[in-house]
Parts: structure tokens; C-alpha cells; sequence
């Protein structure tokens, strides 16, 4: 009994010890924030002298504020999360449960394009909204999560739709449901843990991206947020403070939306088989 | 089974079409004007805080017939934003026939998107250039050839314009002029009795002041940096002084010659030898530009290798009494001058744009009205036209009075025209930085450095052509 007490002491300290080297430097950062730029190179954790001038002065940016950046963002990413859910499911059920010609090969072609790096694509991609006259607005970045929503969503949702005994679809059949009905009420509702999961990624992914928010958006007032941290970096002057102080308010809303969704998410992972 | 193998053929082609595009040349074809109207509209959002009413309602307005839409990109900080964003508001409204807008970046941001732009064939119509990079893109075809579309002579002489020209073709109008000489806190000399250094000095006078200098000096402090920690820079800047050699050659020469390489770590170990610069340990600590650990700052450090472009900021690490106590020099001067004086950023005219004229009007209206240097100041470095500088003066700080300075004492003693290390030479600095520093620290002789660079830089520059 002692000797146990003694083991998972042990073991408690080890893990509370990689806990803080792991948090450390988040640690740090949350407290650099509000250091003066001038005490950053300061050894002690603790600012000697706590300021918001680090937000006050970030939080404007070339005649701009966040706020727009934060609306720009949220704007994009929720309608990719809502077309990737839309769509990506939809895609995931006719792979996963309907036949028709050529499934195989097209599911082939699918997972191909995983594979593809996104290199070999920007220029085309470029070229084409360019003509459209689609550059400098959303419509690059969104479209994309409205046409299927990407492989690896596809796929993710795929592999738990496989995994839904067909029982269940034929019992709605016998009561009469068609194929949309079948989706809509049967596996819809059952695929709701894999669903977090996919807007979670999408979710997070959108939030993070960073190249091809740079390449298409041109005017400042469409900028996102990493567009607006990215500003505070230029070649040897680098904003130290309010660089600092707005990353650490941006990451603010992936974590949120972690931590509310971490049951469905931890779910969604494990029956997909898929570990992120 | 036809049609299962006609859906294979088809996948196959759809991979193939996209993995081709990625080779797209860079053909002058003829390409949508890039502004649409959304983005018009957009600027001025972006400019609302400087622009007057009136600029806003021509700026919101639809496209007039006979108005000739500009981009306008650039790279920089925020101040360089909110001036040139001023700037141009001013040239919309003094301009009916022309409106511009504005995108802007950091660098890295911008230098990860030209590329892009540039094989789409959708540069932007006006674009900001480095030095560094000038070379790449006009080899790409394009920038567009404005020599005889910009007239630069009553801003400076045609000899300067000239040093301007790859191949004889103006691609740029320079922005401002950069340039690299020494600067030194008066009274830490007069402390340690030692005399000013005299602008225009030779490598033999520079030598025996700074040696007499360190004889004065008290143990932790020292005459300057020690320049073989960036070995690539300084030593193209020894040869260049001396030999009027560029190692690497903008006509693609590779020009690395072991014996120079031998002299110009010969003469620093020297250096070192007799305390000029700190030991490596010491002189691997500092790092320039931070408030504690910046060796000139910090006062152990009596000279500062100065850049023109960003002395100011440097010089605002001091506490205010010092600022005004700064003295400047040139660099140690060869039978070809002492460093390299110039522009290292251009205003560029992309070759896919439509509207060339409008573009050059803009280029020539930011580097020589008088107004627009008033709201530009020293954004982009010092003005190259005398005429703004003089209309600017009254309103720089002490610390940019500095660079004016300095800029004076450099001016007389330019090399020819120097480059930026060009991008794909990445290894080869790199690879001559740790050469030095193994040299600093004793961890290889001079001459096994030398005979170890001639053959891996020849490497390197093989495997790059």
C-alpha cells in the first residue's frame, strides 16, 4: 500500500515536471505580454512592472483594428466549418453507402489529391481565381470547404460511416425512407462525434492558415488575424510586444472551442480510428 | 471495361494537368486588370483615418471612364504603411486620371506572394524591389524596361542613374540610399584619450589608430566587432576596397580567390591578435540592436559598423544625451573606395501591367514631389532627391540627423555597385560563417579555411548553375 503511494507520488511528479517544461514557454509568453518591450529579455517570469501597452498598441494596426481581423476570421471560418460539415457528410455517405459507377475510382482519385502537395497547385489555383477575378475576396478560401470539403474530411467521415451497422439503414428503408431521408435521419444524428471532430480541424485550420489568406487577400481591410500578427513582423523591425500580446489573444478561440467540444472530440477521434 | 479505362486515362490527366501548371511560364500575355472595383472601395477603408472627405467620395466612386486603374505593393512596418498610404490618398486627389490602391506587407509576407504573382503573370502594376532580389525577377522577364519612360536626371546625374542599370536596362527607379560607414559615442573616446577617426582614412591609417586604440583600452572593452562573424559580407567588402573583385559575379562569374580569402583572414587574426576586436565567446554574445546585449550600446564596444537605412533606430537605444553626442566615419578606404553607397530597394514597373505610363508617373511622382517626401520622410531610408531632403530636414530627429551624416562621409568613398548576397547563395554564406567563426574560435587555420572555401564554394556555385 505504501509502496504505492510512493510509485504514484513518483509518477505524479515526473508528469507534473514535463507538464512545465512542456507549459513553459506558453507560460512565458502569457506573461511577456505584458512586460515593456525593454524587460522582455528579463530573466524573471514575473513582469516588474505589469502593462496592457502591448495590447493598447497591437490592437491597431496600419489605420485598422483587430476587431475587423477577428470579423474577417470568424466570418471565414464559420462558413468553411459549415460547408465542410454540409458538404464533406454528404460526400462521406455516397462514398461510404451508395454504389454507383466507378466509386472506387473516383474515391481513388480522392484520396490521391491527399497526397498532392499543395505546391504543385497554388499557381494553377492562382491563375484561376485570378481570371475569375476572384482574388481579393473570400471566395478562394471558402469554396474549396464547399466542394466536398477536402480528402481527409471525407475520408474521416467515411470510415464512420462504414463503421454504422447497415441494419440501420435497412430498418429505415422497410419504413419507408428514401436515401435522403436514410442520411438525414438515421446517420446524421449518429455521426454527430465525427462531425465535431472534422469542424474542429476545419475549424482550426481555417483559423491558423496563414499562405493562402496571404495570397489571395490584398486590401488590409479584408485581412484575418494571422494576416494582422504577420503585420507586426517586417525585415529588422520586429513589434516584439504586440506581437506577442495579439498571437496569444488569437489562439484564444481555438482552445475554447476545444475544450467545450473535448468529449465529442476525443469520440470522434477514436471511432474514426483516426489519431490527429 | 472501356469505360473503366477511359475514368483511369481521365484521372491520370487530371493529376498530370495539375502537377504541369506548376511550370507556367511567365510569357507577357494579356492578363485582367488586377482591381476590381471591390478592392477599390476596400482601400479606402484601409486609409479612412488619413483621408479627408473629399478623397473618400472620389475613391468610393465607380471608375470614370478614362481613369486608369494602379496597384500599388509594397513591403515594410507600420509606419511605412500609414506614410505611403497618405501619400498616395494625395496623389489620387491631385491625379483625375489616375487612382491607385494599395496592398502592402510584411517582407516576409510579400516575398512569399510575388512569387506567386509573378508565374500567374499578375504582378501588381507598381511593386517595391529589393536589391536582393532585382536580379531574379528581371531575369524572369517580369519587370518591365523603363530606361527611356523615366526621366531621373533632375533628381540625380545620369553616372548615378547608370549604376542602376542590369545590362544596361533600367528596371528600377532607386528609393533611397543605404550605405555602411562607422559611428562612435565622442565622449567614450575622449575618455580613453583616444583621437577621432578621420572620414576617408586608409586600411594602413585604420589599422595603426584602431592597434593604438587598443593599447588604451581596459580589459572588457574593445575597438569593434569582430567582422569575420559575418565572414561572407566583410570579406566581399575587403576585396572589393582593394581589388575591386565581387566574388560573385552578377554575370554569374565565381571570382573566389584563395590568396585574398588568406589576406583578409590574415589581417583580422592580426587584428584579433592585438585586442581590437573581443575574443570569440565575447564577440558570439553581443547581438546588435538589442538594449542589454548590444556590445556599442553596452559601451564595450568603441566602433559600430552603421547602416545608413537603420542607424537611427540604433542610436535610439541610447539614453537621449548621448544621441546627440554620436560621431561618424567611413569605412576603412582601398584603392577602390571603402564600401558600397546606394539604393537597395527600387520601385519596379511589372511587365504584365497594362497601364505602363500611369505606373511610371507614379513611380516618378513618389521620389521627387516635394510633398509627397514631406509625408514619406525617411521611410524607406534617405530621399535620393537633395530637393526633399531639404524640404524634410527640419522635421528629423536627432538620430536621423545622424544618417544624413553618415550618408555624407560614405557618399565620397562608394565602390561600385554592390549587391545584397543574392538569395540562391544562401549556402555559401552560410557556409563561410562557420568558417569564420571555426577561425575565431582556433578550431581551423586561416589556410585551411581558404583551400576548404575554395573548393566548397566552387561546389556550391556548381550545383546552383
Amino acid at each position: 500500500m505504501k509502496r504505492k503511494t510512493i510509485r504514484r507520488g513518483v509518477t505524479y511528479f515526473l508528469l507534473a515536471l514535463f507538464s512545465f517544461v512542456m507549459a513553459y514557454p506558453i507560460v512565458w509568453w502569457f506573461f511577456a505580454s505584458f512586460k515593456h518591450t525593454y524587460d522582455l529579455a528579463d530573466r524573471s517570469l514575473w513582469p516588474k512592472e505589469w502593462t496592457l501597452e502591448n495590447y493598447r498598441e497591437g490592437w491597431t494596426m496600419g489605420g485598422l483594428t483587430f476587431t475587423t481581423f477577428y470579423k474577417n476570421t470568424i466570418f471565414i471560418t464559420l462558413m468553411n466549418v459549415i460547408g465542410t460539415i454540409i458538404t464533406a457528410g454528404l460526400v462521406a455517405y455516397g462514398f461510404g453507402r451508395l454504389n454507383f459507377k466507378g466509386k472506387n475510382i473516383w474515391f481513388a482519385i480522392l484520396m490521391i489529391t491527399m497526397m498532392l502537395p499543395s505546391q504543385v497547385t497554388v499557381i494553377s489555383q492562382y491563375i484561376m481565381y485570378n481570371k475569375l477575378n476572384l482574388t481579393d475576396t473570400y471566395v478562394p478560401l471558402i469554396l474549396p470547404h464547399w466542394c466536398g470539403g477536402g480528402a481527409f474530411f471525407v475520408f474521416l467521415l467515411v470510415q464512420f460511416v462504414r463503421g454504422v451497422p447497415r441494419d440501420l439503414d435497412e430498418a429505415a428503408k422497410i419504413d419507408g425512407c428514401g436515401r435522403w431521408r436514410i442520411y438525414w435521419r438515421i446517420l446524421f444524428p449518429i455521426m454527430k462525434p465525427a462531425f465535431v471532430t472534422a469542424g474542429i480541424y476545419s475549424f482550426i485550420w481555417s483559423w491558423d492558415d496563414f499562405y493562402s489568406q496571404m495570397l489571395y487577400i490584398n486590401s488590409s481591410s479584408k485581412f484575418t488575424v494571422s494576416l494582422g500578427l504577420r503585420m507586426f513582423i517586417d525585415q529588422a523591425d520586429i513589434k516584439w510586444g504586440p506581437l506577442l500580446a495579439m498571437s496569444l489573444l488569437s489562439v484564444i478561440p481555438s482552445l475554447v472551442i476545444f475544450f467545450i467540444n473535448q468529449k465529442e472530440f476525443v469520440e470522434g477521434v477514436a471511432t474514426t480510428g483516426l489519431k490527429g | 471495361m472501356a469505360k473503366k479505362l477511359f475514368a483511369v486515362i481521365l484521372a491520370a490527366l487530371m493529376v498530370l494537368s495539375l502537377a504541369a501548371c506548376n511550370s507556367s511560364t511567365g510569357k507577357p500575355e494579356e492578363t485582367e486588370a488586377q482591381t476590381t472595383e471591390a478592392a477599390k472601395e476596400e482601400k479606402t477603408e484601409a486609409a479612412k483615418e488619413d483621408t479627408t472627405e473629399a478623397a473618400k467620395d472620389d475613391t468610393t466612386a465607380a471608375p470614370k471612364d478614362g481613369v486608369i486603374e494602379l496597384t500599388f505593393d509594397w513591403w515594410g512596418n507600420d509606419a511605412r504603411h500609414e506614410a505611403t498610404l497618405k501619400a498616395i490618398d494625395l496623389f489620387n486627389e491631385t491625379h483625375d486620371n489616375i487612382h491607385v490602391t494599395c496592398e502592402y506587407m510584411a517582407w516576409d509576407g510579400f516575398w512569399d506572394k510575388m512569387p506567386v504573382l509573378s508565374a500567374s503573370n499578375a504582378l501588381p502594376d507598381v511593386l517595391q524591389m529589393d536589391s536582393a532580389y532585382i536580379h531574379t525577377y528581371v531575369d524572369n522577364g517580369v519587370l518591365a524596361d523603363i530606361t527611356d519612360k523615366i526621366d531621373l536626371t533632375d533628381i540625380m546625374t545620369q553616372d548615378q542613374i547608370d549604376i542602376y542599370k542590369i545590362d544596361n536596362v533600367l528596371y528600377g527607379a532607386p528609393v533611397g540610399t543605404n550605405g555602411c560607414g562607422f559611428t562612435y559615442v565622442k565622449s567614450t573616446l575622449d575618455k580613453y584619450g583616444i583621437p577621432y577617426p578621420t572620414p576617408g582614412w586608409t586600411w594602413d591609417e585604420f589599422t595603426a589608430w584602431a592597434k593604438d586604440a587598443a593599447s588604451k583600452l581596459p580589459d572588457g572593452v574593445w575597438v569593434m566587432g569582430d567582422p569575420r562573424g559575418n565572414a561572407y559580407e566583410s570579406m566581399q567588402n575587403y576585396v572589393e576596397s582593394k581589388y575591386n573583385v565581387k566574388i560573385l559575379g552578377f554575370d554569374g562569374s565565381f571570382n573566389f580567390d584563395a590568396e585574398q580569402c588568406k589576406e583578409f583572414f590574415n589581417y583580422w587574426q592580426d587584428m584579433a591578435d592585438a585586442g581590437v576586436v573581443p575574443p570569440a565567446q565575447q564577440n558570439m554574445s553581443m547581438t546588435d540592436g538589442d538594449a542589454t546585449s548590444d556590445g556599442w550600446i553596452n559601451g564595450s564596444l568603441l566602433l559600430r559598423s552603421s547602416n545608413i537605412g537603420n542607424v537611427n533606430m540604433e542610436i535610439d537605444l541610447f539614453p537621449e544625451e548621448v544621441r546627440t553626442d554620436i560621431g561618424v566615419c567611413s569605412q576603412p578606404v582601398g584603392d577602390y573606395g571603402a564600401q558600397w553607397y546606394q539604393s537597395t530597394m527600387f520601385y519596379c514597373v511589372a511587365e504584365n501591367s497594362p497601364n505602363k505610363e500611369a505606373a511610371v508617373e507614379l513611380i516618378k511622382w513618389i521620389v521627387s514631389d516635394i510633398e509627397a517626401g514631406k509625408i514619406l520622410q525617411t521611410v524607406r531610408g534617405m530621399p535620393v532627391s537633395n530637393e526633399v531632403y531639404e524640404a524634410i530636414e527640419p522635421d528629423l530627429t536627432v538620430s536621423q540627423r545622424v544618417a544624413k551624416e553618415l550618408q555624407d562621409v560614405v557618399a565620397p568613398y562608394a565602390t561600385a555597385y554592390w549587391n545584397n548576397t543574392p538569395n540562391d547563395y544562401a549556402d555559401w554564406v552560410n557556409e563561410f560563417k562557420a568558417n569564420g567563426e571555426a577561425i575565431m574560435l582556433g578550431e581551423m587555420t586561416v589556410d585551411e579555411v581558404a583551400e576548404h572555401l575554395a573548393v566548397s564554394g566552387q561546389q556550391i556555385y556548381d550545383d546552383l548553375h
